[in-house]
């Protein structure tokens, strides 16, 4: 019975609130007011309507004056009128409005990192945002993200492909540090329709041609000899091809292959590839991502010409030990990782062999090196102290190593000690120490020749950058770089007094870059986003080092005016560059968006590829004032859309480039041990534009990408087709790739990749000759790289094994097998010219013909492999 | 010398491509530029200095010698004592007296259909060959042993870089020819002590080697041509060029000057 009574009471307060409220919402106001205060139509208000306002005079600005006219509104419309652009609320309350002001809620920085719950490793690109969608960012390299919010109830979303969606419920009064944990979990598409729509980190970022690459993607790819090779895989990207005949040398968006940037963890790779060009030096046991960055930097990365490509290694599993490795056709390879104290510190340690000169001496006829080794190391360490700091460590050694009658090995050496610190959750600094060494040593045991040939770089960085984050609207990065070069072109000692040659060196080429950069990323209004910097880089060479001063001769060949001989560390030349950096982001709808850049990239010394095919050999000329610093400006404009919550993207990106100051030479031995080889340098310049499609499907047992590019490139030398654009060697004009991976059941893997090429370019011959009793073929001068190949196409296969008892034992091992150029085309990578042999004359040959024929590297290459992990 | 290199630049990647050669694709050649073709050698010998003319050929399966027969051609020593050069046979010019001297300054001037053709060089000194000298590389036929032979000369100049072409005679005939042009920079050699002919001879053979010094522009031309051949006019992610000649308008070919030594042993 009593409780009957209270539930009628309230229901009847209730009801008796709810009438007062329609009552005082039903009134019908007819009013103007010319500069009046709020007291004063408050007050007019009240006493027209009979309606009683209570409010506490000292906590409002009641002498706040406006001018407004309303004609048959409602009271609550005329309240929402006068008090618009004010802090002033109100609520009706039984039968009078109470007046409020409103309490601006504290603005709070939410952030932290995201992990991989298996190893404990930063997630790269993992979208943080809360459910209401009114703020979202993504991880940086490092996995670590900041939000802005207001105080209150937030659910924050963590969103990644492949792992499951993680929900964090909190309350934000302060700022907050929140770590988390994501699963690995595959996709499937029924969970895709009906979770909310999510702003993939390809649509949020104001940056443009970044394409990141995951592992896990780059291994599926067929791969070449059973060695899965990363740097190789990138050439599904759109708008990279590569030299088929040696790993690392890249064409992208029109730039020469000098023109792009190879990294391991930010620190410069001189030569990416192993002996023979097949291999890189990249162990993908190692690796955890690539970024390829085409054309568009930030003001804090010193960026290059063209691109950059950055392998990101892993940090090592922090949670459990594991191994993992596998055996090929022609290579070897271990990895080890794991905590050497839990979730703190961890390691990871790999290692390949070759044994190819093993493999060649099975076949007879071939004439193989007595010894041909090819080998690296890798490692990674990496300390958390605690929330404030963190330590890596990481170390690369390669060394190569063919002997026959001489010795010719190459060594490289990276390393990489970085140092993050929080100064509070908003500002933080990151400062890196960075060294790299590679070595070309040619050892000559051949009577009378006894000599030591060493070609050597050298290249010494620290960094220092300081970011301030306020959330994910607005944060600023400013920093100093320095960079030591030291390059030794030619360095020839003789190894004994019976040897002919005598000690003959070349001046080391050192050079010095400062760098001081600024660069803030804002969201300008709620959909355009900016990423805007200037960095300004000052370069030096120093001395001691012959500086030639040339004239030209009337036939365009340089000749010595006179000399000037620059001492130790005395400066020889200075270059100051500026280099802004721009890009824009609008963002459409919460599924797509356009963006569009400008980019200046600067390479202060200019690189002479002399070769690059089994040997990469090259030259660092530093800029002068006759060549000065190479410059590209890089334009870009694209629209990406992401359907299925981004496990279906897509883009259409277009691009517009030129270069200036660039270099071509002539292919001349001198080029290696002539001081003066600006007489063999001539002065170049390019444009390309072209446009790029991008299609990635990531599913639960399938992972599908499409990618088309159009391409135009041409370049303008002055002694090379009597000063007209021509298309480069490497000019390719339609490229296609295709690449389809599935689980067939619960034992296969299926990897297939298409790519088509249009035909590469190459000079036809105009007319024939004799000098000196020698047939010569004269190239058409004035129609350099007109002609075609045919086009190039292949098909790859990869099919993976996975035992059974995989899912039952801690070794997990799988049986790869690939084949690459199933079909076996026979794809012309250019036109050589064969010299028929005189039968009665055997060691004279013929002059009467050069025959012309394509030649193509390979044909059919099957590979099987066995991997295993434990 | 940096004979290593030049195998890794030049000789090992076609090596490698030419195991895979196609032999059944022809390839269509359409367009066809004639262009004068102009070989000069001044020496300092009597009655060895010559110009030869001649027209280029289409590229197709055979080659004809297209000679000039109505050119003008006079050499100009030092600017100020000309020398007409007369047709002696088919595109061949020949002056009966002309001798080179050594550090004159050469020009060579053509006149052919409207069009002038000049080039300039100077005669340099060459090293004179103190001997040569046989070495047995192979004794598995006693009677019939395998020589190399060794060229002892010294740098004709300690402070500046020479540059030389080398002819190999074998019992008289011209035993480097084509594609075997030897030529040498003696950059980083203490001296042409132990200079090993890249050739063998057998018994009763006799052995002649010539050295030719040439300029730096011509060592630069024949280098150029080297590299094109031993890399088969290789178009393989490059672009070739025709060796850069010295001689103006568009000629091809070179104007070559140069003193000679020479010295023959019989083995």
């Amino acid at each position: 019975m009593k409780w009957l009574c209270l539930l009628v009471l309230f229901a009847s307060f209730s009801l008796q609130n709810l009438i007062c409220q329609n009552k005082i919402s039903g009134i019908k106001v007819d009013a103007s007011y010319s500069q009046a205060t709020l007291k004063e139509i408050i007050s007019d208000l009240g006493t027209r309507y009979s309606v009683k306002f209570s409010y506490s005079e000292s906590l409002l600005p009641l002498n706040t004056k406006i001018t407004c006219s309303v004609i048959d509104k409602s009271l609550n419309e005329v309240l929402e009128i006068i008090f618009s652009g004010t802090n002033i609320d109100y609520k009706i309350v039984k039968q009078q409005i109470v007046l409020f002001p409103i309490v601006a809620l504290k603005e709070c920085i939410v952030s932290g990192f995201v992990r991989d719950s298996d190893n404990g490793e930063g997630m790269i690109g993992v979208t943080v945002y809360t459910d209401d969608n009114t703020s979202a960012t993504t991880t940086n390299e490092d996995g670590y993200y900041t939000l802005k919010l207001k105080e209150g109830k937030f659910n924050i979303c963590f969103s990644f492909i492949g792992f499951a969606l993680k929900l964090e419920q909190v309350q934000v009064t302060t700022n907050l540090n929140l770590n988390t944990e994501l699963v690995e979990s595959p996709t499937l598409l029924n969970e895709v329709l009906v979770t909310p729509d999510i702003k993939g980190e390809k649509i949020l970022s104001a940056l443009s041609g970044i394409e990141k690459v995951d592992i896990k993607t780059l291994i599926k790819l067929p791969n070449m000899l059973g060695e899965p090779d990363i740097i190789r895989g990138l050439s599904i990207l759109p708008g990279v091809t590569s030299n088929e005949l040696s790993i690392g040398e890249f064409n992208i968006r029109g730039g020469a292959s000098n023109q792009t940037i190879f990294q391991m963890d930010e620190a410069p790779v001189s030569s990416v590839s192993h002996f023979g060009g097949i291999f890189s030096l990249f162990n993908s046991d190692i690796v955890k991502q690539v970024v390829v960055s085409k054309g568009n930097f930030t003001a804090s990365e010193k960026g290059a010409l063209s691109a950059v490509i950055d392998v990101k290694m892993k940090e090592g599993n922090k949670k459990e030990w594991e191994m993992r490795g596998g055996i090929n056709t022609l290579f070897t390879r271990f990895t080890i990782e794991g905590p050497i104290i839990k979730d703190k510190t961890s390691i990871i340690l790999g290692g390949r062999k070759s044994y190819i000169d093993q493999i060649i001496r099975l076949f007879p006829k071939v004439e193989s090196p007595e010894i041909f080794q090819v080998n690296d190391v890798s490692l990674k360490i990496d300390h958390r102290f605690n929330w404030k700091n963190n330590l890596s460590l990481t170390a690369f050694y390669g060394n190569d190593f063919i002997s026959q009658e001489s010795i010719i090995s190459t060594e490289k050496f990276y390393g990489i000690l970085k140092w993050g610190h929080f100064f509070n959750q908003r500002f933080r600094m990151e400062n890196k120490l960075i060294a790299g060494t590679y070595s070309l040593s040619i050892e000559s045991d051949i009577k009378p020749e006894l000599y030591n040939l060493e070609i050597k770089h050298r290249n010494y960085q620290f960094h220092s950058n300081y970011i301030y984050h306020v959330g994910d609207l607005f944060k600023i990065k400013a920093g100093y770089q320095a960079i030591w070069n030291e390059n030794k072109p030619w360095n020839i000692t003789s190894k004994s007094n019976e040897s002919i040659i005598k000690d003959y060196s070349l001046f080391s080429i050192k050079t010095i870059e400062q760098s001081l950069f600024a660069e803030t990323d804002i969201i300008l209004f709620q959909r355009l986003a900016m990423n805007a910097g200037i960095r300004f880089t000052y370069f030096m060479h120093i001395g001691p080092y012959n500086l030639y001063n040339y004239s030209t001769d009337v036939s365009g060949k340089r000749l010595i005016n006179d000399t000037a001989y620059y001492g130790q560390n005395k400066t020889v030349y200075t270059y100051l560059s500026p280099e802004p950096r721009i890009s824009l982001r609008y963002l459409v709808d919460l599924k797509s968006s356009i963006k569009a850049s400008y980019t200046r990239g600067t390479s202060f010394s200019h690189k002479l590829m002399l070769s690059t095919i089994l040997i990469p050999i090259f030259r660092m000329v530093p800029g002068s004032k006759l060549f000065p610093p190479e410059k590209a400006d890089n334009f870009s404009l694209g629209y990406y859309r992401g359907f299925l919550n981004n496990n279906l993207s897509t883009s259409v990106e277009t691009y517009w480039r030129k270069m200036s100051n660039m270099t071509e030479f002539t292919q001349n031995d001198r080029l290696l041990y002539d001081d003066r080889v600006e007489i063999l340098m001539h002065p170049s310049s390019g444009q390309s534009y072209g446009i790029e499609f991008s299609t990635t499907c990531n599913l639960n047992k399938f992972d599908i990408i499409l990618n088309y590019a159009f391409a135009n490139t041409r370049y303008k030398t002055g002694n090379i087709n009597n000063n007209r654009p021509y298309p480069p060697p490497f000019d390719i004009t339609h490229s296609l790739t295709t690449f389809a991976s599935m689980k067939a059941g619960r034992r296969f893997e299926i990897g297939i990749n298409w790519i088509f090429q249009s035909g590469l370019p190459y000079t036809e011959p105009s007319s024939m000759y004799y000098i000196d009793g020698r047939l010569m073929v004269q190239f058409d001068p004035e129609h350099v790289n007109t002609k075609r190949l045919p086009p190039y196409h292949r098909m790859d296969l990869s099919i993976t094994l996975i035992p059974l008892k995989n899912m039952h034992r801690r070794w997990k091992s799988s049986w790869n097998m690939s084949i690459c150029n199933l079909y076996m085309r026979k794809n012309p990578l250019g036109v050589i010219y064969y010299l028929e042999k005189n039968e009665d004359i055997p060691e004279m040959k013929t002059t009467d013909q050069w025959k012309p024929r394509y030649i193509y590297f390979y044909q059919f290459v099957p590979s099987i492999s066995y991997n295993f992990k434990f | 010398m940096g004979t290593n290199i030049k195998i890794i630049i030049h000789f090992l990647p076609i090596l490698i491509l030419t195991s895979c050669v196609n032999l059944d694709n022809e390839l269509d050649f359409e367009r066809y530029v004639t262009n004068i073709v102009i070989e000069g050698l001044v020496i300092d010998s009597q009655g060895k200095s010559f110009v030869k003319l001649s027209l280029t050929s289409p590229y197709g399966d055979s080659v004809s010698i297209n000679h000039i027969n109505n050119a003008v051609v006079n050499i100009v020593e030092d600017d100020s004592i000309n020398y007409a050069f007369n047709l002696s046979s088919d595109g061949y010019y020949t002056h009966s007296s002309f001798i080179g001297k050594v550090n004159s300054m050469y020009s060579l001037i053509i006149s052919y259909q409207e069009t002038e053709y000049i080039a300039k060089s100077k005669l340099l000194p060459v090293c004179s060959i103190d001997s040569l000298v046989p070495k047995v590389i192979s004794n598995d036929i006693p009677a019939s042993p395998e020589y190399k032979v060794k060229v002892y000369a010294k740098r004709s100049s300690e402070e500046f870089t020479s540059y030389y072409i080398v002819r190999i005679y074998k019992n008289g005939i011209l035993y480097n020819s084509y594609p075997d042009l030897l030529i040498v920079s003696d950059a980083y050699l203490e001296s042409f002590n132990n200079l090993t002919l890249p050739k063998t001879f057998t018994t009763a053979d006799t052995v002649k080697v010539e050295l030719y010094s040439i300029s730096e522009q011509i060592y630069d031309y024949y280098d150029e041509m080297i590299g094109l051949i031993n890399g088969s006019l290789n178009t393989v992610y490059f672009s070739p060029k025709n060796p850069k000649t010295n001689i103006s308008n568009g000629a091809l070919g070179i104007f070559q000057v140069s003193s000679f030594s020479s010295a023959e042993i019989g083995l």
